[in-house]
C-alpha cells in the first residue's frame, strides 16, 4: 500500500484539536513500564535520522531516575534542513499525538519513583504555525493531569538540532534560566541522548515523530503497530510529505509524486548518502529494509537528482550550506568543512587529481572530532557522491559533464 | 599528587572539541602519542593506552591551557 497511516491521523491542511484526537484516537489511558516492552517490541527506532533502538535508550534513564528528582522529556521537533518537513507536519496536523507520547513515557519511566517529570518542545524560532500549533494543544491539555508542557525555541540553524545541541540548552535553561543553544558543556559523545546534569536529573531527547509513534504505541499496543515510514520528497512541485506503508518501493514513491526516473538519490538528507538509482529503485521504503542493504533512510528525507542536474556540483553546493550551518565551536568542523566545500567545488569544475587527493585527505581528518555529528555526516555525503558520481567525476577530469554533455565547460 | 602516584590502566585520552583551541600544547608534550592536523588540532590516539604511555598523556592533560584534554576511564 503506498499512503498508510500511523502517525498523521488528520488529513492533510487540517489540525487535529484535542476533542477531534480524542474522537479518532481514543483517551490516552495512563501508562506504566508495560510501554517499554511494547515500544522494544515493535523495535521502535529514533526517526530524528540516527535510528537508534528506542527502548535501549530507556535503560539508562531507567537506572538514574531511581535517585533522580526530576526527569525532563523533550520533543525535538527542530527540523534543521530545508529538504525536511515531516515534523513540521505531524505538529501542524496532529501536535497532541506528539504529546501523547511525552506524556506517556514520563508516566512510563517515573512509575513508581518520587521523581517528577516534566515535558520540553524545542523548536525553531520563526517556525509560527508549529509553534502556535503546538502551543494550543498545550493549552487545551491544560485541565489534565500530566506534567507541566512548555516550548523552548532555538536559532533556526541547521546544528539547532542536533540532540547534544538540545540536551546543553536544556541544562542551561535550568541553570539560568535562560535557554542557549551552544553554552559549554560536554556532553558524552557516547551517549548523547542521556546527559546527567549537575542534580544528576536525567534529560531524555527524542524526535517529534518517535514520540508521535511512542504516543500510538502507548494507546494501541504492539500488536496493532504500523510500520510505517514518514518521508520528505523533494518533488517538482516542492516539497511533498507522505506517509508510506512498508511495501513501498523508492520507484513506486517517486512515480506518484511526479517525479522523473533520478540517476541516483540523496537518501537521508544533506547528511546522509547518495546512491545509484538502479540499486535503490526497487527497494522498500522502510528502514529495516534499508538496513538490510547497508543505507540508511535517515530522517526521511529524499533528494531525487533532477535530470538537468550535476551530481558533483549539487554535491558543492550541499558541502558549502553545511559549512556555513557549522556552528563553529569546534576545529575539525570551522576549518575542514570549508575546506571540503571548496575542494568539493573546484572538483565540480575541473577535476584535478591533485584536488582530489586532497580531499580525500582532507575527508579522513574530520569524522568523529566534533561535538555534534553534523560534520561526520557532510563527510558521509561527499564521500558518497566521489563513489556515486565516478563516471561523471572522470568525465570531470576532462571538463566534461554528464549533466551538460554540450555545454563547453573551461 | 596522588594521582600522578598511582598507576592508571584502562584509560584513554578524550579531546571536549569545543574548548579545544588549536593551541598544540598537548602536541609538544606528548610527541609520541599527539599529532596536529593541518588546521593546529590535535588528532588522539582513540584506543587504550599502554601504561607506560599514561605519564606522557597525563603531562599534556595537565599542560592545556584550555583544559581541553582529559584522562577517562574506558567504559
Amino acid at each position: 500500500m503506498l499512503v498508510d497511516y500511523f502517525v498523521l491521523s488528520a488529513p492533510a491542511g487540517q489540525r487535529e484539536d484535542y476533542n477531534a484526537h480524542i474522537q479518532r484516537n481514543g483517551v490516552l489511558e495512563r501508562c506504566d513500564r508495560s510501554l517499554i516492552d511494547a515500544v522494544a517490541e515493535v523495535a521502535l527506532t529514533g526517526r530524528g535520522g540516527a535510528h537508534f533502538p528506542v527502548a535501549r535508550k530507556w535503560q539508562p534513564v531507567l537506572q538514574a531516575i531511581s535517585t533522580a528528582a526530576r526527569l525532563t522529556v523533550v520533543v525535538n521537533a527542530a527540523e534543521g534542513e530545508p529538504s525536511s518537513r515531516k515534523d513540521a507536519e505531524i505538529m501542524r496536523r496532529n501536535p497532541h499525538l506528539v504529546l501523547d507520547g511525552a506524556v506517556a513515557l514520563s508516566q512510563s519511566l517515573v512509575t513508581g519513583t518520587y521523581a517528577a517529570a516534566d515535558i520540553v518542545v524545542w523548536l525553531h524560532e520563526g517556525d509560527d504555525i508549529s509553534l502556535s500549533s503546538i502551543q494550543r494543544a498545550i493549552d487545551e491539555r491544560a485541565g489534565l493531569d500530566e506534567p507541566p508542557m512548555r516550548v523552548l525555541l532555538t536559532p533556526a540553524r541547521y546544528v539547532s538540532g542536533e540532540s547534544t545541541s538540545v540536551i546543553r540548552a536544556v541544562q542551561s535553561e535550568r541553570r539560568t534560566g535562560k535557554a542557549t543553544a551552544f553554552p559549554r558543556f560536554t556532553v558524552d559523545p557516547g551517549r548523547p541522548w542521556l546527559q546527567d546534569d549537575a542534580d544528576g536529573n536525567p534529560i531524555l531527547v527524542h524526535n517529534c515523530e518517535t514520540m508521535a509513534r511512542i504516543g500510538q504505541i502507548a494507546r494501541v499496543g504492539a500488536l496493532a503497530y504500523r510500520a510505517t515510514s514518514l518521508v520528505t520528497v523533494t518533488a517538482p512541485g516542492g516539497l511533498r510529505v507522505l506517509e508510506v506503508g512498508p511495501d513501498t518501493t523508492f520507484a513506486t514513491l517517486l512515480a506518484s509524486l511526479g517525479v522523473v526516473t533520478p540517476s541516483a538519490v540523496l537518501l537521508g538528507g544533506y547528511g546522509g548518502q547518495w546512491v545509484e538509482w538502479l540499486r535503490i529503485a526497487d527497494l522498500a521504503v522502510d528502514p529495516d529494509a534499508l538496513r538490510t542493504h547497508g543505507l540508511s533512510l535517515g530522517a526521511g528525507i529524499i533528494i531525487p537528482l533532477a535530470p538537468e542536474e550535476c551530481g558533483l556540483q549539487k554535491t558543492a553546493e550541499i558541502a558549502a550550506w553545511m559549512a556555513g550551518q557549522s556552528a563553529k565551536a569546534c576545529g575539525p568542523c570551522t576549518f575542514g568543512l570549508p575546506a571540503v566545500a571548496e575542494l568539493m567545488t573546484k572538483i565540480s569544475k575541473k577535476a584535478k587529481a591533485r584536488d582530489l587527493r586532497e580531499l580525500h585527505e582532507v575527508c579522513g581528518l574530520i569524522p568523529g572530532r566534533g561535538a555534534c555529528r553534523h560534520p561526520d555526516g557532510t563527510v558521509r555525503m561527499v564521500t558518497s557522491a566521489l563513489e556515486v558520481f565516478a563516471e561523471d567525476l572522470d568525465q570531470h577530469t576532462h571538463s566534461r559533464c554528464l549533466a551538460h554533455p554540450r555545454k563547453h565547460r573551461r | 599528587m596522588t594521582d600522578s602516584m598511582t598507576v592508571m590502566t584502562n584509560v584513554m585520552l578524550r579531546i571536549d572539541p569545543q574548548a579545544c583551541d588549536g593551541i598544540g600544547m598537548c602536541a609538544h608534550l606528548a610527541p609520541d602519542l599527539i599529532t596536529l592536523d593541518r588546521w593546529g588540532y590535535p588528532i588522539i590516539p582513540t584506543r587504550v593506552l599502554d601504561v607506560e604511555e599514561v605519564s606522557q598523556a597525563t603531562k599534556a592533560v595537565k599542560g592545556c591551557p584550555k583544559k581541553a584534554l582529559h584522562l577517562i576511564a574506558n567504559k
